[in-house]
């Protein structure tokens, strides 16, 4: 009798929904650490997992459409995972422990909720016309791939919409990227380094437009332009690129969400119901510089928190320290890259060091002396020492503090003790 | 997994003589290129940790990649093409799917990641194979290439002579 105890404590399921990285990355970890675990990966998308962030590369051509998969259908089984493809959950029964879907109920002992982010659409008249897109999902880059254009307007200029302008772009479209706020990537750069890339978009021939409202599409059946409060813009194609959302779905008014959107979470990924986690776009951690909450929208991240949350639900206790980001753009060759905060939101003390080496510009943003973030315009090597640096929180008073090879390989070796146990020994000269 | 080993750097001993940066380029390359090398060897301004002579002054240090138990740069790859290879433990680039996106350069605390511009991916140090030439045609001896568990007692030795070193000096020789 106890030993079928035993085996039925050892025969955990494990239900994950979403097949992001942030999901599949949860389900891999418990199966690190428990072998015998029952694991169901649920998915509302009839592909494996593939990756958000070769997109861009897919559509403008670099790559194929096989190389954005990261997984194949067989390698679940392979890992003895069992993956129920084009299902959606529909609620979630706290009392039974169970996600109903459409027409069974699962039961879990622990659930992990992975469910990431849906873009944002705006309120544009005639937002509903053929030829309207977003950009974020595999199907979305079939259509435009697919999509027999030559013009096409960018609506808002994150990351995703500078490299869909520079997919497209690739792809033989005339493009217009129009911005609401006064630069370029607002998110992640500053004034100065975005001016640096809007003038390289600009020398490419990208036609860009900073403070600019779209006001509505045009057309009948088919987009055939775009009014701004400044112009209008003849197009056949309109990429919307304004901001993610997280996907809370089922869970809504079930689990406490966040200020945010996102469903509130610990450092240890749990959310307000005992046995249920959320990791990925769809849940809203602690920022790393500051520790308030952040939704943070980045693959590294999804991947940490999916590594955390699947730990914690086996049973092994970790905790997460925090998300943080990291941006790198390669606009026609300019090498750009942000990491951290560029100062929004942290208070009025901060202190900016900037350094120009042989046509490389580098921005070092600190707080109460604190380096909390670094943006980086051609000029890459060594950057790993200034996000060392960052998540150390290290007290910063000149560029060359950092720059400086000796002091850098100390403070790397600080923060990753694991490299300096494996392979870093100083030994005794032989005489 | 108990076979795998690990490079060893020992600064008092390298003379700077970049033979490891000449077979490191040559055996991955093809063509001798110093700047396509997955190990660096740079000078010090300052002296090494454990100072005991004057001569130590002059110390060069090694960048390369440390095969991290934990690494930022295998969080960070969007196409997971950072690997770890189960014979020789080493992180390695799986260059079908890199696409060539600088995340885990950016991300490397100890800048060790390159970035090739022919084939327009990231490279590293992946242990040769199990073989590193850095190692085979190292000199000086300064780089070893030893199992994980016997990584500690070169610097062990060293601490034990130093402490005897300190015993044996005669009071009269004290600076103070």
């Amino acid at each position: 009798m106890a030993v079928r105890i035993e085996k039925d404590e050892n025969r955990k399921r494990f239900v994950v929904v979403g097949n992001g990285i942030a999901g599949i990355s949860a389900a891999y970890t418990i199966r690190r650490y428990n072998k015998e675990a029952k694991i169901i990966i649920i998915s509302e998308e009839p592909h494996p997992t593939y990756s958000p962030c070769l997109l861009p590369n897919y559509l403008s051509g670099e790559i194929s459409r096989e190389r954005v998969f990261i997984r194949e259908l067989s390698d679940y089984s392979k890992d003895n995972i069992q993956f129920i493809t084009s299902e959606k959950v529909m609620t979630l029964d706290r009392e039974r422990k169970s996600v109903v879907l459409q027409a069974e109920n699962i039961a879990y002992d622990k659930l992990i909720i992975a469910t990431g982010s849906k873009p944002r659409i705006p309120s544009i008249k005639g937002i509903h016309r053929k030829g309207v897109f977003t950009f974020k999902s595999i199907e979305d880059a079939d259509i435009i791939c697919r999509w027999q254009g030559r013009t096409a307007v960018v609506i808002g200029s994150g990351p995703i919409g500078v490299e869909a302008s520079l997919a497209l772009k690739r792809r033989g479209y005339q493009v217009f990227l129009i911005e609401l706020l006064d630069r370029i990537l607002p998110q992640v750069f500053d004034e100065y380094p975005a001016s640096l890339i809007q003038d390289v978009l600009k020398e490419n021939g990208i036609d860009l437009a900073n403070q600019e409202r779209v006001i509505e599409i045009l057309g009948g059946e088919h987009v055939e332009g775009v009014v701004s409060d400044r112009r209008k813009i003849e197009c056949d194609t309109v990429l919307l690129a304004t901001g993610m959302r997280p996907e809370k779905g089922f869970v809504e008014g079930i689990l406490e969400l966040g200020k945010l959107g996102g469903i509130k979470v610990n450092d240890r990924m749990g959310t307000s119901i005992q046995d249920v986690y959320a990791c990925g776009d769809c849940a809203e951690a602690q920022s790393l510089i500051d520790g308030r909450p952040i939704l943070s929208l980045l693959w590294h991240n999804a991947r940490q928190q999916g590594e955390v949350a699947g730990s914690n639900a086996a049973g092994i206790p970790r905790i997460y320290t925090g998300s943080l980001h990291i941006t790198v753009v390669d606009v026609f060759g300019l090498k750009a890259v942000s990491i951290g905060n560029i100062g929004t939101g942290l208070g009025t003390d901060l202190e900016i060091i900037e350094v120009r080496r042989n046509g490389g510009y580098r921005r070092l943003v600190l707080s109460n002396g604190v380096l909390v973030g670094v943006q980086s315009i051609n000029w890459d090597e060594n950057l790993g020492i200034f996000l060392a640096a960052i998540l150390r929180k290290e007290k910063v008073k000149t560029y060359q503090d950092l720059s400086s090879i000796r002091q850098s390989r100390l403070n790397a070796l600080k923060q990753f003790p694991f490299g300096r146990k494996l392979t870093l020994r100083y030994s005794q000269r032989v005489k | 997994m108990d076979e795998e080993k690990v490079i060893v750097f020992d600064p008092h001993d390298c003379t700077g003589c970049m033979y490891c940066m000449t077979a490191c380029s040559t055996y991955n390359n093809g063509a001798t290129s110093l700047s396509k090398s997955r190990i660096h060897i740079v000078r010090h301004e300052g002296h090494a940790i454990t100072k005991i002579t004057d001569e130590d002054d002059l110390i060069f240090d090694v960048i390369t990649c440390q095969q991290c138990d934990q690494p930022y740069c295998l969080y960070l790859c969007p196409a997971l093409a950072v690997e770890r290879n189960d014979d020789t433990g080493a992180l390695i680039i799986n260059h079908d799917k890199c696409v060539g996106c600088r995340m885990c350069m950016v991300g490397c605390p100890f800048a060790a990641i390159l970035y090739d511009l022919d084939k327009k991916q990231t490279v590293k140090c992946e242990l040769c194979g199990g073989d590193p030439q850095c190692v085979r045609f190292c000199a000086s001896g300064a780089l070893q290439f030893l199992p994980k568990n016997l990584a500690h007692l070169p610097k062990r030795d060293r601490l034990a002579r130093k402490m005897i070193q300190l015993r044996i000096r005669p009071i009269e020789e004290k600076p103070f």
